[in-house]
């Protein structure tokens, strides 16, 4: 069997874009997206543990029985959760002050156990792995816009960068209610574009 | 309202409709409210001028502009609703507000706080105080700058070297100094202080450009019940609930508490109860609902005045109770006849 | 019966197996992350304290309250042998009369409180009494107010002023302190935080002999 990369990775950034379509893991997207480097940093990790998980399952699932198939699942995700915690506090500190509490958070972060019960479960290995890899993609660059956006709009930064920096910081935007205002717009945004093609 | 298309339009009462209403009512709480706004210039001088203009340019060019090349529907700003939320927002803010500031209000209380829910009458928080709200938690610095450069206050400074006016309201001035040792000195201070009824209540002491002089703007919503536009219910009990918790507050604590006078009138109680929280949009229908929406708007504001972290709690009480008017309206419904 | 038995049975194993490789697996990363993650807050802390006092070769630390969550220490940091700075972690929360006490602080010390949770700092001192630096380890006060504490206009308050030379409150209570715009709150805890190390540093300056 074969796998279309090209086709897969639209799949997973545009038809199941996991936050804009599916709207799954909203915690870490609104805890997460509070600079664009931060977000940045949240989507590799949820890549690493994602494309692990889901290869790991996949390689399972006949052996996995069904019964037990959740606390399987989640035995598994938060194995590498932990792993990549630990990872990034030995090699990669200042990350890991930044993501704090959430890197922990992404064993209850809703795409991994969706993607491992909606796809890992009842696919082969490559493939599930393909899944783990475009999904995670597409997480990232949703999460990262989201950050830059929400950086922009309240320092005029985007990635530490001025690019219009501002004399006084909005400071609604990088506070939860920014998150909440910048992801309804960028959903209503896409509802607009969707209408007006079809 | 769009109508055209439809031939019955079905929906929650009261199903009498008269849709050239909407433009003479607004048009009618703009003029109740030019009392307060020209108090407000009196007060603050110039710059008070300045941020009501722009307030209502604005937030009129933003439904314009949103409605015209975003929404592609018709243009509403002839029902001076746009312009009311304009006006309504530039008196919620302090009179050093730059204008990008208010322009940003602007958008957000036109284009998230109404357009983004479908428009008039459809918006489940009140316009102006999403605007407001967002620019408070947005700009804090900016939006506790009482400083003034001209008008009557301007003047009085000049008199009388009172620094706890100039500085802070004295609600945020309590609240600044909350939980140190300091708290009885400073209440003991306001209370003894000249500051008396009726230097607040016609409008002498710092705050948002609106919310200065109770005496305008009680008189303005007179006109305004008067005219039947505006009910007295929730003004009622959202201003008499607050004066008793405070009174309570003060009998129990009288060290610690300021004179309820000042949680009346130092505060943005009158233009919140009067004019914000009467919203017809985003207020129950019934008069037992709107009691129960008052009371809870009252108890709201304390319990922030009083433990918040905000020194002033009203626009916050009111956004968490329009949250709650869809719940009052389904519990408290009008009695049926002949039950 | 049989039948459920074994399933029920397989359901163990299985579960069994995955949180054996699971843990072994986590063992087997805590071993080779373990020791950096050591050196990495070693590190961290290292550096907070070079932020504060002069470069030195080694720290004491002593724990003078202990606290699970916020502990008070005093780090005692010398060049060959030599004190070249003294350090005071600190935050500004509540001390019960029990707490100032074995801190041998005075009760009559007052503790405002901050706006968001307790500020947590360290306070830098030169063995000639000197506050050589300040640094924030930790605080939650709102972005763009309170959070100007981190600025240094407002760390030049303290950093660089002898512990005998100014009036450790701020302005509006009639101190030398220049307290934060519409921060007033949280420019209060912090001072009154730092009158509380500047104690501590005394009497452990005075148990060093470095100074009377």
């Amino acid at each position: 069997m074969s796998i279309n990369f090209k086709n897969e990775l639209y799949r997973g950034i545009v038809t199941e874009n996991p936050i804009f379509r599916i709207v799954l893991g909203m915690c870490p997207t609104l805890a997460t997206s509070t600079s664009a480097m931060n977000a940045l940093g949240m989507g590799v990790s949820v890549i690493a543990v994602l494309t692990c998980s889901n290869m790991v399952i996949s390689m399972l699932r006949n052996v996995i029985p069904d019964k037990v198939r959740i606390p399987a699942f989640i035995v598994v995700i938060a194995t590498f959760v932990t792993v990549v915690d630990l990872l990034i506090a030995a090699f990669i500190p200042p990350l890991y002050e930044a993501l704090g509490i959430f890197i922990p958070l992404i064993v209850v972060n809703c795409i991994i156990l969706g993607r491992a019960e909606a796809y890992a479960a009842k696919n082969p290995v490559l493939p599930s792995i393909v899944d783990g890899i475009v999904m995670g993609i597409g997480f990232t660059l949703s999460l990262t816009m989201l950050g830059a956006m929400r950086e922009f709009l309240s320092a005029g930064m985007i990635f530490g960068y001025a690019i219009a920096p501002f004399k006084h910081q909005f400071i609604l935007m990088i506070l939860a209610p920014g998150a909440f205002i910048t992801l309804g717009l960028v959903l209503a945004g896409i509802n607009f574009i969707q209408n007006k093609e079809s | 309202m769009e109508t055209k298309d439809k031939k019955w339009i079905v929906g929650q009462g009261s199903h009498i409709y008269f849709p050239q209403d909407t433009s003479k009512i607004m048009f009618q709480v703009i003029l109740a409210l030019l009392p307060a706004s020209a108090m407000a210039v009196y007060v603050f001088g110039f710059d008070a001028l300045k941020v009501l203009l722009i307030g209502v340019i604005s937030a009129v060019a933003v439904e314009a502009l949103i409605q015209k090349y975003l929404m592609k529907t018709p243009v509403t700003i002839g029902d001076y609703s746009a312009a009311l939320t304009g006006l309504l927002l530039a008196l919620n803010l302090p009179a050093s507000s730059p204008w990008w500031m208010v322009c940003i209000g602007s958008l957000i209380s036109i284009g998230i706080g109404k357009l983004a829910y479908g428009g008039l009458g459809q918006n489940p928080f009140n316009p102006a105080l999403v605007g407001r709200v967002a620019l408070l938690i947005g700009f804090p610095a900016l939006m506790t700058d009482w400083s003034v450069t001209g008008g009557y206050l301007s003047e009085l400074y000049r008199k009388i070297p009172a620094e706890a006016l100039t500085t802070a309201t004295p609600l945020g001035f309590i609240k600044a100094y909350s939980g140190s040792n300091f708290t009885a000195d400073l209440v003991a201070y306001f209370n003894s202080y000249s500051i008396n009824l009726k230097t607040l209540f016609i409008g002498a002491t710092s705050g948002s450009i609106g919310e200065v002089s109770e005496l305008a703007l009680l008189l303005g919503a007179l006109y305004l019940i008067y005219k039947k536009v505006l009910n007295w219910e929730i003004p009622a009990a959202f201003i008499g609930t607050v004066g008793i918790i405070a009174m309570a507050a003060y009998y129990v604590k009288p060290q610690a508490m300021l004179l309820p006078h000042y949680h009346l009138f130092s505060g943005g109680l009158f233009l919140g109860a009067l004019f914000m929280a009467t919203d017809m949009v985003t207020s129950p229908f019934t008069f037992r609902g709107r009691i129960v929406f008052g009371i809870g708007c009252g108890v709201l504001t304390m319990l922030i005045r009083l433990y918040g972290g905000y020194p002033e709690g009203v626009s916050f009480a009111i956004l968490l109770m329009n949250i709650f008017v869809p719940i009052i309206d389904i519990y408290i419904k009008p009695k049926r006849f002949g039950v | 019966m049989m039948k459920r038995g074994s399933s029920d049975l397989k359901l163990l194993v299985v579960l069994t197996v995955f949180s054996a490789v699971s843990g072994l697996l986590l063992a087997l990363v805590n071993d080779v992350t373990k020791d950096r993650i050591a050196m990495v807050k070693v590190i961290k802390q290292q550096k907070a304290l070079l932020e504060v006092v002069e470069p030195f070769d080694t720290c004491e630390t002593e724990t003078l309250l202990n606290d699970p969550f916020d502990p008070v220490e005093a780090f005692t940091c010398k060049k060959a042998g030599a004190v070249t700075g003294i350090a005071v972690k600190i935050s500004s929360r509540l001390l019960s009369a029990e707490e100032m006490k074995k801190l041998n602080l005075s009760d009559s010390l007052k503790q405002p409180q901050a706006y968001g949770d307790p500020i947590k700092m360290l306070v830098g001192f030169s063995p000639a009494g000197k506050i050589s630096g300040i640094s924030f380890l930790e605080h939650k006060e709102t972005p763009g107010l309170g959070s100007n504490i981190e600025k240094k206009e407002f760390k030049a308050n303290y950093a660089g002023a002898m512990v005998e030379g100014k009036k450790w409150s701020v302005k509006k209570d009639g101190g030398d302190v220049e307290q934060l715009t519409a921060a007033t709150i949280t420019s209060r805890a912090v001072t009154a935080s730092v009158v509380k190390a500047i104690e501590i540093y005394k009497n452990k300056a005075k148990s060093l002999n470095i100074i009377k």
